[in-house]
């Protein structure tokens, strides 16, 4: 991790350690960039505003040294440029401050369990689902179920991140590309239209809620 | 500000270029005139001359020299009162006959330098004469010679009146300038005390206007409007810091009475976590109303016009229609979306997904149950129109343009959840493409109408 912020620093450790993860600090661009050569890590969380060398030029150091480590931006709330500029230095996912504990958790897991090389698999199995991404079809227990493209994509996502949580904002960026706050609750709509079909006929819920986090699916339900 | 004397001002050094360069110019026109009198006069003198010379010439031809020199003392003692004089010499000089032997012994024109006679005493300026000499058989050359004093006198008369004209230009070039010099230094100054006073703290100055419409005026006007401008952004910027500090007080203060609470209280684990919940959700409140105020002056600030790309806009208005159906059912609303597929637009399709999303969005947290919202999208090719109607309650006129304030709320949806810069942000985005957005009545309800054009939505 690295970042200047002394609070935001004890707070994201405190936490990723409670997860079981084990995290190394750098407190500025440079320090960040050594470290991140020397050691081979397996998530960077790297904040925009660094001295001596900010975040972006930093990660476009390292990827064009062949750094292939999965990176999360930390970047302030203004910088409503700053996702794309991220992406495009080779960033993997941002998150905006001042965020939630739960919501970088859930970010640092999906990122974790990215498969590094992506093998395009044609049709995801859990827990008696059956999803075929070509003939975009769903069927449970062998049942086919009817969804609507933006159901569909939800479930996709849900059960690429099976075991994961999964956060409002990110299903909100992934399944829809809404990158603001919106005022009602799509996010539950969408997820309890999806339950209704996927549970019909009275079968135990897949979709679990957890509370003042996300969504998730097990992917022993 | 000092301002700068009179020699240094525009004014002045333009009326000095001119007045020189009109000067240049009167002086080549002079000396041309000048020349060409002259050349003209010496060449009637000439001819003159030549025809009196080939007349005594033909005179000798025919007489011999003693029928010449009868002629000449004929002309002589006849008119004496003539300019003309003759003269035979041999080649010493010596005269043989009539009364001039100024030249000198060969063939051709000549000009003499001679100090004037007694009776033209009136001039010390030696007389210039023209000579035509002619040769005679048995070493005899006949002159006849004429005073140039018409040639000088002309030349003078143009030389003194072009020195006249030369002296009537620098007066009146330099009373010209001189007037117009301070005519201009005297509305610098009035701008410039103008001016003055508006650095002063003086806003609502503006910069005087004459009736004359002239450049300076022209430019005047033109920073009056961007006075105006300023103003009112000036005055907006008060306001929404006004507008800030009073919306964020209410929200901080209700937390601040909620912890205060929870600290004197004797509350249950339960409790405790119930509350601190509860300030999470406020501070989370607070913290999303900052969040659209930044998105805001991002907005306003005109650097994301960098990234406009085209992208189909059918496609963006479907999606966010699709998102919200299913919430706008579940609260007994309908969405009846007429979206023709393929319309593109320039621009950032980011923020103008969020404009569509908050539009619609409005439809449906502002309305009441039952209401029929339709979306449609119509491009001519030029315009692209985007049109939100409801059959809700509507907006009343005089409240049509103040929604688009940072934070201002109808007294009916101070109940429903947001921050009033819903709107605020749908303004900025539209601004941002040159685009339009009109609020009118749908009779009943709330018709939103879009307009972009797609020369103002390309990038600047």
């Amino acid at each position: 991790m690295i970042e200047d912020d002394n609070e935001t620093r004890d707070y994201v450790s405190a936490g990723l350690k409670e997860a079981g993860h084990t995290v190394d600090f750098a407190r500025d661009g440079y320090e960040g960039l050594l470290l991140a050569k020397a050691g081979r890590y397996d998530l960077l969380i790297v904040d925009r505003m660094l001295p001596h060398l900010d975040g972006l030029t930093l990660v476009k150091t390292l990827r064009s040294s062949h750094e292939s480590a999965p990176v999360l931006f930390l970047t302030t709330m203004s910088g409503i440029d700053d996702r794309v500029e991220g992406l495009n230095a080779g960033g993997d996912d941002y998150l905006v401050k001042p965020f939630a504990f739960s919501e970088l958790s859930a970010r640092v897991n999906a990122l974790l369990r990215r498969p590094r090389e992506t093998t395009e698999q044609k049709i995801l199995r859990i827990a008696g689902l059956e999803i075929d991404l070509l003939k975009r079809t769903v069927r449970r227990n062998g049942q086919l179920i009817d969804l609507q493209p933006t159901e569909f994509r939800l479930l996709e996502y849900l059960v690429r991140h099976a075991g994961q949580v999964v956060t409002r904002t990110m299903l909100l960026e992934n399944v829809w590309d809404f990158h603001f706050d919106p005022k009602t609750n799509i996010v539950e709509t969408h997820i309890s239209r999806l339950r209704g079909k996927l549970n019909a006929g009275n079968k135990p819920d897949l979709i679990q809620t957890v509370r003042g986090a996300g969504y998730m699916i097990h992917e022993a339900a | 500000m000092k301002l700068p004397s009179l020699v240094e001002t525009i004014g002045f050094k333009l009326s000095a270029l001119y007045l020189g360069l009109f000067l240049v110019s009167f002086l080549a026109i002079g000396v041309s005139v000048y020349l060409l009198t002259c050349h003209t006069l010496e060449q009637q003198l000439k001819s003159g001359i030549e025809t009196e010379a080939n007349r005594l010439k033909a005179e000798y031809d025919s007489g011999g020299l003693a029928e010449l020199k009868d002629e000449i003392d004929e002309l002589i003692g006849f008119q004496a009162h003539t300019a003309l004089e003759y003269g035979v010499i041999d080649k010493h000089g010596g005269l043989i006959a009539g009364n001039f032997n100024h030249f000198q012994p060969y063939e051709g024109w000549q000009t003499v330098l001679r100090t004037p006679s007694a009776k033209n005493t009136s001039t010390t300026e030696k007389e210039r004469i023209y000579i035509r000499v002619m040769a005679l058989p048995n070493n005899a050359w006949l002159g006849v010679g004429q005073h140039g004093e018409t040639i000088q006198n002309a030349g003078n008369a143009v030389i003194k009146a072009f020195i006249g004209g030369f002296v009537l230009v620098i007066f009146l070039g330099s009373v010209g300038g001189f007037y117009i010099s301070r005519t201009f230094l005297k509305k610098i100054q009035r701008i410039t005390t103008s001016t003055e006073m508006i650095i002063a703290g003086d806003l609502k100055h503006r910069l005087p206007v004459s009736k004359n419409r002239d450049e300076l005026d022209k430019l005047a006007l033109l920073l009056n409007l961007m006075l105006d401008k300023i103003g009112a952004l000036i005055e907006n910027v008060q306001q929404v810091s006004n507008d800030i500090a009073h919306d964020l007080r209410t929200p901080i203060s209700h937390l601040k009475f909620r912890l205060e609470g929870a600290l004197t209280g004797n509350l249950s684990v339960d409790q405790y976590q119930e509350r601190i919940a509860f300030a999470i959700e406020e501070v989370d409140t607070i913290l999303a109303t900052f969040s659209a105020l930044l998105r805001i002056s991002q907005i306003e600030s005109g650097s994301r016009r960098r990234g406009f790309k085209t992208f189909n806009f059918s496609q963006v208005v479907t999606s966010v229609t699709h998102a919200l159906s299913p919430v706008a059912e579940e609260q007994g609303k309908t969405i009846s979306p007429d979206i023709p597929p393929d319309i593109t637009l320039i621009g950032d399709k980011e923020l103008l997904t969020q404009l569509v999303f908050n539009l619609l969005e409005n439809a449906i947290t502002h309305t009441s149950g039952n209401t029929r919202i339709h979306v449609s999208l119509c491009s001519s090719g030029i315009h692209t129109e985007l049109i939100v109607a409801d059959d809700g309650p509507g907006i009343a006129e005089a409240d049509r343009l103040k929604v688009f304030q940072r934070f201002y709320r109808l007294e009916q949806s101070r109940t429903t959840p947001g921050n009033g810069l819903g709107l605020s942000i749908v303004a900025a985005i539209v601004d941002l493409h040159g685009g339009t957005i009109a609020l009118t009545d749908n009779h009943p309800g709330l018709k939103v109408v879009l307009n972009f054009g797609h020369k103002q939505s390309q990038p600047a």
